[in-house]
């Protein structure tokens, strides 16, 4: 049907199916910004529009409803390309990240603006209230909106929207507009969608509905037959490939144990049959007409299952090592199952898979046993967390088609060099022959390090010719995705009188669900990323993580971190309690400090002996400091409600800046023929504003303006090699490869003026804005410059390559304050303050970090107190929608929210920058524990802190 | 999916009472929602046929069956209605949803059907044999009713509503209101109870996703208790 109404005020004609949803029909017709998060929930407010004057969710809405309505869409935003004056606002403030559905809350500050030119902070608050903002949090829209007031009464921000840094540079520290900004909060076509083409088959994946099974064989004949079906692939005709989906540098510290689909399902949801077609409704008959045939296995779900005596085995095939396999790997292999795919090794994680151990690990220093012997007190607690998924706004998606016998894959991807590495391997061919291209990501938090769909569109492309789009659905993002690791961590602590900390243990049990995704490194990192922090003599800690039938699990921002952080700092917590001192005078007793010698170290190195390094730039006693100043630390306060207890609790964290050893970046600088400046980075940049860090970077050493200057990044095919952007590296490594390629062009544009202007290049100088001066006073531009080295005569373009590996650590650390009231009658329980303080070294983009530091945190008071991903007794996920899962939107956000960069200059980050966000994931859940526990009496020590546990803490129920 | 474009109330009744697989369509948040709990081939669109005004004679209110939640949210109800009517976190939802849509659903997380009860409300529902006023708590138990609520009267009361779930956005394991005597209790998954301060009893309660049933019951008994 076709529908007549005015869109952006200009009238149109939408057609479609009467029933067709209208963000379907919009999306269609060109309106690019109205996207869709939940497949028709009504929740993520990315399909929002103005319908008929009012704020809507056009995915609930018919196309036939829209006849003769008024639409607005982010698009009525523009004037020709100039963005309106909340859209620039919002880009100052810094929320415009992976901006998934940032033009829809343009859309929404615009609408509200026009009703209410200075509205409340409540009124904010309610026009966002169904919008979900998972990346920046929900702080600077507040801000977003006071910068639009002072813009229109004043003609120019007044507010500080972030603090700025290290006076002597001109864009590095500073807030700038992020350089994609304006693309992203237009609406602009960026991201893995909009780049299908008409015609383009799409992918489905037939999924197992139990969580352990055995595929005795599958018919597809009948399905085959539907018009429209052009391929189906099983476990019987896929490539007989192992590889791993972690998308960690190679050799992975995962094991190869899965092919792209395996005889044996081992959760639901795991891939059974790929349909390739014409379209859904085909691919949907052809489902229906597949005939399987399984064995079904007694599933695990829980550590403890898993590691009990005769458990079923998750994996029971052959093991194999690609380097250090033990001698008696045949006599293990003698009782495996041949219907079971193979367990490759790339070297030893210390798995045992006939006991559903995937990876294990152990390391320490001192003498744990006189620590705890010397201790006036011990604490011996055990806690469990839960298994929070990343819920990016954009689900996976992947578009792949041949061209010029390449394959070329449309990615949203943390990885893009690990996803060429990847799906060459599985397709049999060169790397060469793959092109990956990374497009905007519409959220990533480590979900898109792993490589969970492009391994099998990539295949499914180079094997049909065809071109093909793929998709997650909202619930197999929940079911068929990544999630964090469940851990039981058991934390054994003694203390002093005095505070000292005597000795601690870690016992880590992770879950890492059916696949050896970072099954050692996300469980490490609960290790790894905690004992550090302490200046304890005796600590030491184990490791076995362990396969069950759960969701897959993977990377999630902070890796295990956040969960050791929530288990060490109860504990701590706790051991201050019985000892009857400050959990604060605790920490500040036992903390690291800079020139600290970390002899941890040398134990937790992942899968190899760690480097014993110093401890480096460290802001940590002035985050504890200052955060325990703001927040009145040692005041008690009360409600006026006696049902209403408030408490107080904070926590120390750390975490890095990418993998020393591991990690390796490229990047080149080119110089164009008019003297601009294109940046080619193999960062892949997610939204967290890496481009924007690269073109600073290049701009304080080349001196030329931020407007000179594009980058490009994540391409593979045009960019040198980068490791990807997970452990927090991006900064770091990426970082500092764009500064050395920056660098490297600054030497030879001073060799080339030397040349061209007859001078010795210890005479030049370069001044802004990208002129080189010589002693004598001559002038050369970088245009004539280049254009001259360009010329017929000249000695070719310019271009300045980088490379950036390292064993320096740049570790960021900060502590995260908490103040909550818990309702001893109901216990509810509502964050009231939240202060998360942050050395990042020199935060090159003060205004993303501290956005990402509100997201971070919001992501990690979800994590603690709302998200659950719930399974049956089958394992199948009763929570495939976020309300059943239970995201925290912006009434969750605390009333009293801060983010605090402590200024510290590191001596190898970029400009002495370090890294921001992952980090920021650490201290909610501990803080937010520590603070009922100080609130109630109560420690609450498993994922989610719900009301029904605190009053069984309580004896109320 | 098919759908219908009654042109009266009664059309529309007369049309779900041949199409057994169909539902109305009023805002639509249910019904078009993937996750609305509403399964149907068919809809019988009463959006442009119910009345969503909302207006004041003395102490009674008449509020129109499409009136959005929005509107009542922000409109000349009691304060503790208006409360409820908050209770659907979103304003995409609460400008979409209707009051008549909410009740009809009859969910056991239904944000308004206490408050109402609460506030003595009286439905005026429009039948396949005519109009007819019936007490809400009448309506609700009815669960296989395909009346259409055309109007939603209530009387200017004091009362008190609560909800108690983990975030704003995610189901609420309770939500209850009182006004005067008349006490109403919902559960998440488990069931509505009418009556007295006391009636939480009658509820079956159930494990779910908001929480166990002895914490649902807990909560239920506590919920109306004075601070302490």
């Amino acid at each position: 049907m076709d529908v007549r109404c005015t869109i952006n005020g200009k009238r149109a004609i939408l057609s479609g199916s009467e029933d067709e949803r209208l963000r379907d029909v919009l999306y269609r017709s060109g309106y690019s910004s109205v996207r869709d998060s939940d497949d028709r929930e009504g929740f993520a407010g990315s399909d929002t529009i103005v319908f008929r004057g009012r704020l809507a969710y056009s995915n609930l809405i018919m196309l036939y409803q829209a006849d003769g309505a008024e639409i607005r869409t982010a698009e009525g935003l523009l004037s020709g390309r100039e963005t309106n004056d909340v859209q620039d606002a919002m880009i100052a403030a810094g929320i415009v990240q992976s901006a998934y559905n940032a033009p829809a809350a343009a859309l929404i500050l615009t609408w509200l603006l026009e009703r209410n030119p200075e509205p409340s902070k409540d009124d904010v608050k309610e026009a966002l209230s169904g919008i979900f903002i998972r990346d920046a949090g929900y702080e600077h829209y507040y801000l977003a909106i006071k910068l639009v007031e002072e813009k229109r009464k004043h003609g120019r921000y007044i507010s500080e929207i972030a603090p700025s840094f290290r006076p002597s540079l001109r864009v590095v520290g500073k807030p700038e507009p992020k350089i994609d900004g304006k693309a992203l909060v237009s609406g602009e076509r960026l991201f893995v969608e909009d780049r299908v083409e008409s015609g383009a088959c799409i992918l489905h994946v037939l999924r197992s509905p139990f969580a352990h099974a055995f595929i005795r064989s599958i018919d597809v004949s009948k399905a085959l037959e539907v018009d429209g079906v052009v391929d189906i692939i099983t476990a019987f005709d896929c490539p007989d490939v192992y590889y791993m989906q972690a998308g960690q540098g190679n050799p992975e510290p995962s094991p190869y144990d899965r092919r792209l689909l395996n005889r044996k399902v081992r959760h639901v949801g795991d891939r059974v049959a790929a349909i390739i077609a014409r379209d859904a409704e085909s691919a949907d008959k052809a489902a229906a007409l597949i005939s399987v045939a399984y064995d079904p296995i007694e599933p695990v779900f829980t550590v403890e299952e898993a590691m009990a005596e005769g458990a079923p085995l998750v994996h029971d095939g052959i093991v194999e090592y690609v380097s250090g396999a033990p001698a008696d790997l045949d006599e293990y292999n003698k009782g495996a199952d041949e219907r079971e795919e193979k367990v490759i090794y790339q070297f030893p994680l210390h798995g045992d898979i006939r006991h559903n151990i995937a990876a294990g690990a152990h390391g320490g220093i001192g003498d744990i046993e006189k620590g705890f012997a010397e201790a006036d007190a011990v604490v011996d607690s055990t806690y469990q967390t839960s298994q929070p998924q990343c819920t990016p706004l954009e689900p996976h998606v992947c578009y792949g088609h041949i061209e010029g016998g390449r394959l070329v894959l449309n990615c949203s991807t943390q990885v893009p060099y690990h996803v060429r590495r990847i799906v060459a391997r599985i397709c049999q061919i060169p790397e060469n022959k793959v092109h990956v291209i990374k497009e905007r990501v519409g959220g990533g938090y480590g979900s898109k390090q792993d490589v969970l769909v492009e391994d099998l569109l990539g295949y499914a492309v180079w094997r049909t010719g065809k071109p093909i789009y793929y998709r997650n659905t909202r619930a197999e993002e929940f079911y068929a995705n990544s999630t964090r690791h469940p851990m039981r961590i058991r934390v054994k602590m003694g203390g002093k009188k005095d505070g000292t900390i005597t000795a601690i243990y870690m016992d880590v049990r992770a879950n890492t669900g059916p696949y050896g995704n970072h099954c050692l490194t996300v469980p490490m990192n609960a290790s790894s990323k905690t004992l550090p922090i302490f200046r304890v003599e005796n600590m030491y800690y184990d490791l076995l993580t362990y396969y069950t039938n759960i969701p897959p699990t993977g990377a999630y921002q902070g890796y295990g971190a956040p969960k050791g952080y929530f288990a060490i700092i109860s504990a701590m917590g706790e051991l201050a309690m019985k000892l009857g001192i400050d959990p604060l005078d605790m920490a500040r007793k036992n903390i690291v400090e800079e020139g600290y010698m970390l002899e941890i170290l040398r134990g937790l190195g992942e899968g190899r002996e760690g480097a014993v390094v110093p401890v480096g730039s460290c802001g940590l006693r002035e985050a504890l400091d200052k955060g325990a100043e703001m927040i009145g630390w040692g005041k008690k306060d009360a409600a006026e409600d006696p049902d209403w207890k408030i408490g107080k609790g904070f926590a120390m964290i750390q975490q890095g800046s990418g993998l020393p050893g591991l990690d390796h970046s490229n990047a080149q600088v080119k110089l164009l023929t008019d003297g601009t400046l294109i940046v080619l980075s193999g960062g892949a940049d997610l939204g967290t504003g890496l481009d924007t860090i690269s073109a600073k970077l290049a701009s304080e050493v080349l001196k030329v303006p931020m407007d000179r200057i594009s980058v490009i990044s994540g391409d593979t095919d045009s960019c040198l090699f980068d490791t990807g952007a997970y452990a927090s590296s991006g900064t770091y490594f990426s970082g500092n490869a764009s500064l050395n390629a920056a660098k490297d062009l600054m030497k030879k544009i001073l060799h080339e003026a030397s040349l061209q202007m007859g001078k010795p290049e210890d005479e030049l100088a370069v001044e802004y804005p990208g002129i080189v001066v010589a002693r004598s006073g001559e002038r050369l531009t970088y245009a004539e410059l280049s254009h001259a080295a360009t010329s017929g005569t000249g000695r070719g373009q310019l271009v300045g390559t980088g490379s950036f590996s390292t064993e320096n650590f740049a570790v960021p650390y900060g502590a995260h304050f908490a103040e909550v009231a818990v309702n001893i009658r109901t216990g509810e329980i509502k964050v009231l303050k939240f202060y998360a303080l942050q050395d990042a070294g020199t935060p090159i983009n003060p205004e993303l970090a501290l956005c990402q530091m509100y997201g971070a945190v919001m992501k990690s008071i979800g994590h603690t107190l709302y998200e659950d991903l719930v399974l049956d007794k089958d394992g199948r996920c009763l929570t495939t929608t976020f309300t059943d899962y239970g995201v925290p939107m912006i009434e969750e956000a605390p009333e009293d929210f801060r983010s605090v960069l402590i200024d510290v200059n590191d001596q190898y980050g970029p400009f002495g920058a370090k890294s921001i966000s992952e980090i920021a994931c650490n201290g909610a859940a501990p803080a937010i524990a520590m603070a009922i526990a100080d609130a109630t009496g109560v420690w609450v020590r498993s994922w989610p802190i719900t009301p029904e546990k605190i009053l069984k803490g309580l004896g109320r129920i | 999916m098919r759908i219908f474009h009654p042109l009266s109330l009664e059309e529309a009744v007369a049309i779900r009472e041949h199409e057994k697989d169909s539902c109305y369509l009023s805002g639509g948040t249910a019904v078009l929602s993937l996750s609305g709990g509403v399964e149907a081939s068919a809809v019988v669109d009463i959006s442009a046929l119910v009345d969503s005004s909302i207006s004041r004679d003395g102490k009674h209110i008449a509020i129109g069956g499409g009136a959005t939640l929005e509107a009542i949210a922000s409109g000349p109800v009691p304060a503790f209605i208006r409360e409820a009517a908050r209770y659907c976190a979103s304003l995409q939802l609460r400008s979409q949803a209707t009051i008549g849509g909410n009740i009809a659903l009859r969910r056991f997380d239904s944000f308004l059907i206490p408050s109402l009860y609460a506030a003595s409300a009286v439905l005026t529902v429009v039948t396949d044999d005519g109009r007819k006023d019936i007490a809400i708590e009448e309506y609700v138990r009815d669960r296989g009713s395909i009346s259409i609520i055309e109007r939603v009267t209530i009387e200017e009361a004091e009362g008190e509503s609560r909800r108690i779930g983990r975030a704003s956005h995610s189901h609420a394991a309770i939500i209850a209101a009182r006004s005067g005597s008349r006490y109403c209790y919902e559960a998440s998954g488990s069931g509505v109870a009418f009556g007295d301060r006391d009636s939480w009893k009658d509820i079956d309660f159930r494990d779910d996703l908001t929480g166990s049933a002895e914490y649902k019951r807990y909560i239920a008994s506590v919920i109306f208790e004075e601070a302490r």
